[in-house]
């Protein structure tokens, strides 16, 4: 597949990218999410690029965020947050949103970053995936955590803007700007119907 | 009992106890900070990093009066480079000075370079600890949480830069992992203003999701409180 013109430069940087060293992340999206950050619109532009990720043989991974336990400050912290609370698993709005098929992995976080203490990373070394499509809820929250930490750990980023949104529009814009910084300071961002281009 | 006036009174079990938190200073090394180094070279205004120094200067003072743990990290690489991602070495090699290239102070973001030392004017004293690390955040491929965890520490004062890339880093991943931070407003910039307002835009809203905020008069106050 061609490169996707995202900004700031066409991704993947290192040349044209496959199914087979690609892979989709769909982070976070869970029902309270979606509800509380009234993200329908992202979600379904997110289940159209699922659709036509899967009709081009792409792979697929979902996180999900919950704790059984929480260790003290972060519980503290928890149980103050307004909105984007961390569940308990199994709770009411835990449940992700968009419905996994038996062949993607879904992978339980604790904390914002889905790669934290979880099996991500190695899930997606074993699969050969270095080269990430980013969608997810929320933008400031588990989606930024997520891109930064795999910027850190050398995969190269696509954060897709409208397949996923924050509480505050300026927040999210605010962060989509930080991403492309420079010359890509946590990696690339392009919208849906640029990433489907790619793809057609 | 003594605690910093923050977005919430912290540390959130206070009081405020020496032993038990650190003073984390971010990055605040040549290539960021200082007349020759990366960003300099670069063409890009110094003035937002260079800010930093003073207040960061002054919390040095205190924590050190307080006799707490003190961390400086700096970003930075092997000589051979083989700790750099490859697409962080593209990035920065379509810009005039590439990350290992030799610049006015040496290599740019690598180790042992003076390039990457520590700014004069906050130069590590003995018994602090300096940290190099390869990533944005200092707990990716680094000891840090180790070093952390060794000596019981939980509590930590975050300043530096920049505040949009390598400090909202470091502190969120600090919350994810169950420590109590607690960042200083006014110790911190980023090298463009609109990024640095909607980093702290993010980090405050809500009361801060995932940590605290305060000004660096307040954090003074409290230091000062605990080592008199």
């Amino acid at each position: 597949m061609k490169q996707i013109a995202a900004d700031p430069y066409p991704w993947p940087f290192d040349g044209a990218f496959s199914r087979e060293n690609t892979a989709f992340l769909i982070l976070g999206y869970q029902q309270r999410a979606v509800d509380e950050l009234a993200a329908h619109p992202a979600l379904a532009t997110t289940t159209e690029l699922l659709e036509r990720w899967r009709d081009a043989g792409g792979r697929t991974f979902f996180s999900r965020r919950g704790v059984e336990t929480l260790s003290s400050a972060r519980r503290w912290r928890n149980e103050r947050r307004q909105i984007d609370r961390i569940l308990r698993r199994g709770a009411p709005g835990w449940a992700l949103a968009v419905e996994p098929r038996d062949n993607e992995p879904v992978v339980d976080h604790v904390g914002d970053s889905a790669f934290y203490a979880s099996d991500l990373d190695h899930l997606l070394r074993r699969a050969n995936a270095k080269n990430l499509i980013m969608a997810g809820l929320p933008t400031d929250g588990i989606v930024h955590a997520t891109m930064r930490e795999a910027n850190d750990r050398g995969y190269e980023c696509l954060l897709v803007a409208d397949a996923c949104t924050a509480h505050d529009q300026a927040i999210h814009q605010g962060i989509l700007k930080i991403t492309v910084f420079g010359n890509g300071l946590f990696g690339t961002v392009a919208p849906a119907s640029v990433v489907f281009e790619a793809l057609a | 009992m003594t605690q910093v006036r923050a977005t919430y009174p912290w540390p959130i079990f206070g009081p405020l106890e020496p032993r038990r938190t650190a003073l984390i200073v971010i990055d605040m090394q040549v290539d960021f900070c200082a007349p020759g180094g990366w960003v300099d070279q670069l063409g890009e205004p110094l003035d937002n990093t260079r800010s930093v120094i003073e207040p960061v200067c002054r919390l040095l003072d205190v924590a050190r009066k307080g006799g707490l743990t003190i961390i400086h990290t700096r970003e930075c690489h092997r000589p051979d480079l083989s700790d750099l991602n490859a697409n962080k070495k593209w990035r920065s090699s379509v810009r005039e000075l590439g990350i290992g290239d030799l610049g006015v102070c040496g290599r740019v973001l690598v180790q042992g370079e003076d390039s990457s030392a520590i700014v004069p004017e906050l130069a590590p004293e003995p018994g602090e600890i300096v940290l190099d690390k390869p990533g944005k955040s200092a707990f990716f491929a680094t000891e840090f949480d180790n070093i952390l965890r060794a000596r019981a520490i939980d509590a930590l004062i975050l300043a530096g830069v920049t505040s949009d890339c390598c400090v909202q880093a470091t502190f969120r991943d600090a919350s994810d992992r169950g420590y109590d931070a607690l960042l200083v407003r006014d110790a911190t910039a980023a090298v463009d203003d609109a990024n640095h307002a909607a980093m702290l835009a993010s980090l405050e809203a809500f009361g801060g999701r995932w940590g605290a905020l305060a000004a660096l008069v307040d954090v003074e106050t409290a230091l000062a409180s605990v080592s008199a």
